[in-house]
């Protein structure tokens, strides 16, 4: 095992990119998120990188449109009312195909919101926050260690696929500490980037074009058809969900990120109490966890999902269980973070009315 | 009571995350328990942290002793550097044993700067809390230029250090040793000296037989996230 650090969330999902070998970051201030770009601001001069704080949110994510498209290893991050604001580059750096990570450190919403964490970005993360047909691959921690894991692993299927990745995190886990460790892992063969545009040098004097425009409409369908057969290889082989305790559960509480933390504490009080609890924590949120979710549902008998949202994952939990089994939701708002007792009570309530 | 403190006011600073907020707490409640006749006040002076503030825990303290200056109302849970005046009151009010939980690195630091002149009316303790898990203070040069920085933005002198190599729950005593083990090249660069060690309280005695130059202050935890339970202060 190597060196543990002692991190906050933002520091190491920071350090992570960088050993990651991102070496363009473009950001601009906004809390719970501030320590991200700080620690960026700090490292990148000494290992040759560059940190830009950009004049806006859309400027630092259109920076990273052309970092990406000249090959390198680019990063972006925010939070809720700054990722608003860069979503009309994250389409295009889509629609252009181009690897980027971007880092979301959720706060409660909407609008301004304030400064306390939430998950209420979830829709806007999975279902496309920018125009048109396109998709984000979206994962979500819910440790420090799984934070850098994850960034590690976004830079490399951004890479793979051609297709930018976000990190959705929430202000807990950007703010709190936890030792971590940053091991060399290699984890696929990535494709040199022949289609980027760093010099007529680097590619047999070929000229390499990014761009989104694309006026024929037979051409932007069959780019458009490409991109969705793209997608269709994302959700074959990239779910990915954790799974505590569902083989003679009852009922399986449904969270991701921090809250998913939170529905552990309760799911070890309710097995003391002998209910039959396990739990199902998606960590890619797309492409959603639904091969996780067919071994559980033919035998549990309900689901809770618990976000701090009004309820925007439990839409993907009840297309995913069909109807097949009833599915309940609990949620808190404005940056409050459910206690365990308040997910047990939840939970022994469902439970208790079905006996 | 061991030597945490020599003076009425006692000042904690130190590089980010470091855990200030952790060594005020206690060191608060040490003050409060050490039967000192004045009342006891810790002013929360973190302007840089929007989570995980000793503001968090103020009815808990109130029921020790200990009584919390923080911003108030709306401003509670805000991130702004809104000082509520009853701070410099504590400093300058001699029936009053303060500690003032300083924001991280110099830019926390910068907010105390303000109460130099109050400062200047009564003799205090300032504390450098060092935790060299912590990724911008691994080395002793690096410690002695976050000092150096601090001491520029505070405008003050700070008069000892505190050995804080913890890494939460999952401290070891080795950790400790070893993290005096470069405070004392610290000393070496500065002069300032090691003034005690903080740790979890389940290694204290350990600490204390690995360590016995420097008193031990047994640290409960009370910044956790809401799946871990804090300690009982």
């Amino acid at each position: 095992m190597g060196e543990r650090i002692l991190m906050k969330g933002n520091e190491a999902i920071g350090e992570a990119a960088i050993k990651a070998g991102c070496r363009f970051f473009f950001g601009y201030p906004i809390t719970p998120q501030n320590e991200l770009p700080e620690y960026m601001s700090r490292r990148m001069p000494q290992v040759d990188g560059t940190f830009v704080q950009a004049e806006s949110e859309i400027a630092a994510i259109n920076m990273v449109y052309g970092a990406a498209g000249a090959g390198a290893r680019a990063m972006t991050s925010s939070s809720s009312p700054g990722i608003s604001l860069k979503q009309e580059g994250i389409s295009y750096i889509a629609g252009a195909e181009l690897p980027a990570v971007i880092v979301n450190i959720v706060r409660g919403g909407p609008g301004l919101g304030g400064i306390q964490p939430g998950q209420g970005d979830y829709f806007q993360s999975v279902k496309g926050g920018g125009h048109g047909d396109y998709r984000l691959i979206v994962l979500a921690p819910a440790n420090l260690q799984e934070a850098v894991d994850l960034v590690t692993e976004a830079f490399d299927l951004a890479d793979y696929y051609r297709n930018p990745v976000l990190i959705l995190g929430d202000g807990l886990l950007g703010q709190m500490m936890e030792p971590v460790e940053f091991k060399a892992t290699k984890l696929r063969e990535l494709p040199a980037k022949e289609w980027a545009t760093n010099g007529l040098r680097n590619h047999g004097g070929k000229t390499n074009i990014i761009n989104s425009l694309v006026l024929d409409p037979h051409g932007l369908e069959e780019h458009n058809i490409r991109l969705q057969e793209k997608y269709a290889r994302i959700v074959e082989a990239e779910q990915k969900a954790e799974i505590v305790d569902c083989d003679d559960a009852e009922l399986a509480i449904v969270a991701y990120g921090s809250t998913a933390r939170i529905a552990k504490t309760a799911v070890t009080q309710l097995r003391q109490e002998g209910l039959k609890v396990g739990l199902i924590r998606p960590i890619s949120l797309w492409p959603f966890p639904v091969k996780d979710f067919e071994k559980v549902i033919p035998t549990v008998k309900s689901f809770l999902t618990v976000e701090m949202s009004a309820g925007q994952m439990v839409e993907d939990v009840r297309l995913t269980v069909n109807g097949c089994k009833p599915v309940y939701f609990y949620g808190r708002m404005g940056g409050i973070v459910p206690a365990p007792e308040e997910i047990a009570a939840q939970v022994r309530e469902i439970l208790g009315g079905a006996k | 009571m061991p030597k945490f403190w020599r003076h009425r006011v006692t000042i904690i600073t130190g590089g980010y995350g470091s855990g200030k907020t952790e060594v005020s707490i206690n060191l608060a409640l040490a003050k409060s328990a050490s039967a000192r006749e004045n009342p006891i006040a810790l002013v929360d002076l973190d302007i840089v942290n929007p989570y995980f503030r000793s503001r968090d825990r103020i009815v808990e303290l109130a029921a020790r002793g200990v009584h919390v200056i923080a911003p108030e109302g709306a401003l509670r849970t805000a991130d702004l550097p809104a000082l509520p005046p009853s701070i410099g009151g504590s400093i300058l009010d001699q029936t009053q044993d303060v500690v003032i939980d300083v924001g991280g690195d110099p830019a926390g630091a910068r907010a105390l700067g303000r109460f130099k002149h109050d400062l200047s009316t009564t003799p205090y303790d300032l504390y450098l809390v060092v935790n060299p898990n912590r990724p911008h203070t691994r080395t002793a040069r690096d410690v002695a230029e976050l000092l150096r920085l601090i001491e520029q933005k505070s405008r003050l002198t700070v008069t000892g250090l505190c050995n804080n190599a913890n890494i939460m729950e999952y401290t070891q005593a080795s950790d400790l040793v070893r993290g005096q083990q470069l405070l004392t090249e610290v000393t070496a660069l500065t002069g300032i000296e090691t003034v005690f060690t903080a740790c979890v309280p389940e290694l204290v005695e350990e600490v204390t037989r690995l360590l016995p130059e420097y008193p031990v202050l047994p640290l409960r935890l009370s910044m956790r996230p809401p799946w871990k339970e804090p300690d009982k202060i």
